[in-house]
């Protein structure tokens, strides 16, 4: 039963996850395609979550990114007036060899990463105590208890981060042409609407 | 295996299907009942089977026959997959939300149990959870990570509508609903904070504490400030007027259903009474004390200045006044949200969102501060 469920979700979730870089559809709509594909692989990497025990972790990911990231990622493309042009590139550039030796480089380190008893051990530990307490294993006390402890550091450098993205998304957000924050592109794009040359008219369903 | 599935199939056709499902239809049936009596007018009253007229709630029925038998239109240019599937995306989260709110306590096998610390505790065998679908721990989460779901089927409806007026409606309801759910996220802290549990039966179990010996520490009373921007973000989250920029009718036509008919417009208009059900059983359960009623415990009424038995009620019995309290209490607020509904002109996009960011989410964290620095003192 378990083996049926983990085998569903874990396929669903490879295959969501390829429909998010090869969307069923080309043109001004593929984003928006790709970001509900996106939205479906989550749930299952969520459902996989829950099935490991981890209630906490798989509400917290439909909460956290499908339900806030996903939906601010769909309501950018939603405003954005993306043509074609620009969603149809598909030649094979620098950043993208890169970006593929990259993950490929990830792959490689996580699986030789599972194969260490340095890794393994701790997480026979934990099944070990997952099967001892499955009442409280997984619960919010346990992770809260956790995170303001033993990964109390990395918990606070996190919360940097994202007070640092705050910042940045207030610098952003102020709009103000002479700010010398603001990307180049933005900066023109502002120029255009303000002299009242708008974007070229929308196409197809933006 | 099989009695845990039919159990469970039982506790939801028991709780979403016989009761949200109809205080959701009885609702547009009140709505509009309501409305009229405001405005000095009849308000539906032509439906009938024979002579039956029933005040007009044969118009739910009415209603029903008619949008199944119109016309299931699909503009040409819309997204025909998406433009399909919205509603669903809208109305599913919608109900599932329902799964883990507790309608009554947890029940003792053979009534046997002891009320220690304002509570009833079994003392033989382990105590069943036959009201309420699903006990996961996680409870209030779920419903949060649930409702922030619901955005989806409106935004991607006005979408895939490929129309502009749709799609602006869709815009604003994003904005609109991640807007308040951080609001409606924060105001909760402080409740958190005092039960120090996210598990909804055991929140409510809680509120059965009396505070001074005779007020009961319902969410209310602990949590005031939080009660009412709870409320307000609720009612924003449901769209439903005063919030309902997203369907404007004056500036939008309807938003972002105005590609929609038949069924699938019915779907999206019914989830806003399903989520306004949603709204209530949230607000009973978090701040009215879910199915308490004041001193009522599982033996009987007790007398808040002696803490003694003072009016012994079979065990059975005050299950069901306490399922009954909690329907009262969810139909009082529904009725209350219709009120507002009827009273209280449509926001303006910008008065919306200052309302949203400068008002109900800085008073929020200034509540979660004052509820801490309280604890603090306290402890």
């Amino acid at each position: 039963m378990e083996a049926f469920f983990f085998y569903l979700f874990a396929s669903l979730a490879v295959a969501t996850a390829l429909a998010v870089v090869f969307p069923p559809m080309r043109g001004a709509r593929a984003p928006i395609h790709s970001a509900i594909a996106l939205v479906a692989c989550f749930f299952c990497v969520a459902a996989t979550y829950a099935m490991l025990q981890a209630h906490l972790l798989a509400v917290l990911q439909v909460l956290v990114y499908a339900g806030a990231i996903m939906v601010l990622f769909i309501f950018v493309i939603m405003l954005l007036n993306l043509q074609t042009d620009e969603t149809a590139r598909t030649e094979v550039g620098f950043v993208k060899v890169l970006s593929g030796l990259l993950v490929l480089a990830t792959t490689a380190g996580v699986i030789g990463f599972l194969r260490n008893d340095d890794v393994l051990l701790p997480i026979s530990k934990q099944l070990v105590a997952q099967v001892a307490h499955p009442e409280t294993y997984g619960s919010i006390e346990e992770i809260g208890k956790l995170m303001l402890s033993e990964y109390l550091f990395a918990f606070e450098l996190t919360s940097i981060l994202l007070l640092a993205s705050i910042v940045g998304a207030v610098v952003i957000a102020k709009r103000d042409p002479r700010s010398t924050f603001m990307p180049e592109a933005l900066k023109q794009q502002l120029y255009r609407e303000r002299h009242g040359k708008s974007a070229s008219g929308r196409k197809g369903g933006a | 295996m099989l009695v845990l599935i039919a159990l469970t199939l039982l506790k939801v056709v028991g709780i979403v299907l016989a009761f949200v499902m109809l205080v959701a239809t009885i609702m547009t049936w009140a709505d509009r009942k309501q409305s009229a009596l405001i405005q000095d007018r009849i308000g539906p009253n032509r439906a009938s089977i024979g002579s039956v007229r029933a005040a007009g709630l044969i118009h739910i029925l009415a209603d029903a026959l008619k949008t199944l038998f119109k016309e299931d239109f699909t503009p040409r240019d819309a997204n025909q997959g998406l433009f399909r599937i919205a509603p669903f995306l809208a109305f599913v989260p919608a109900l599932l939300a329902f799964a883990v709110i507790p309608v009554g306590d947890t029940y003792c096998p053979d009534g046997a149990f002891i009320v220690q610390n304002f509570r009833d505790v079994c003392t033989a065998g382990a105590q069943a959870d036959y009201f309420r679908v699903s006990n996961m721990g996680a409870g209030l989460l779920c419903i949060f990570a649930i409702v922030s779901l619901g955005v989806y089927g409106a935004s991607i409806g006005g979408w895939a509508s490929n129309n502009k007026f749709a799609l602006i409606g869709g815009v604003r309801v994003t904005a609109q609903m991640v807007s308040y759910e951080v609001t409606m996220g924060l105001t909760l802290v402080g409740l958190l904070m005092i039960y120090g549990t996210v598990d909804l039966n055991e929140m409510v179990r809680a509120q059965g504490t009396l505070l001074w010996g005779f007020v009961p520490m319902w969410g209310i009373v602990t949590q005031p400030v939080a009660f009412f921007l709870f409320f307000t973000a609720a009612i924003a989250e449901t769209k439903r007027p005063p919030f309902d920029i997203p369907e404007a009718e004056s500036e939008l036509a309807a938003g972002y259903f105005v590609e929609y008919s038949s069924m699938r417009f019915a779907l999206f208009t019914l989830s806003e009474y399903v989520a306004s059900v949603l709204v209530a059983m949230m607000v009973t359960t978090l701040f009215l004390g879910g199915w308490q009623v004041p001193y009522l415990y599982g033996d009987g009424l007790h007398n808040p200045m002696t803490g003694d038995l003072a009016l012994s009620i079979p065990y059975l019995l005050v299950k069901v006044i306490q399922i009954g309290a909690f329907c009262f209490k969810v139909l009082a607020l529904c009725w209350l949200q219709l009120q507002v509904r009827w009273t209280l002109p449509r926001f303006r996009y910008d008065q919306l969102m200052k309302l949203g960011w400068k008002v109900i989410l800085p008073l929020s964290l200034i509540n979660v501060l004052v509820t801490g620095l309280w604890l603090l003192v306290a402890a």
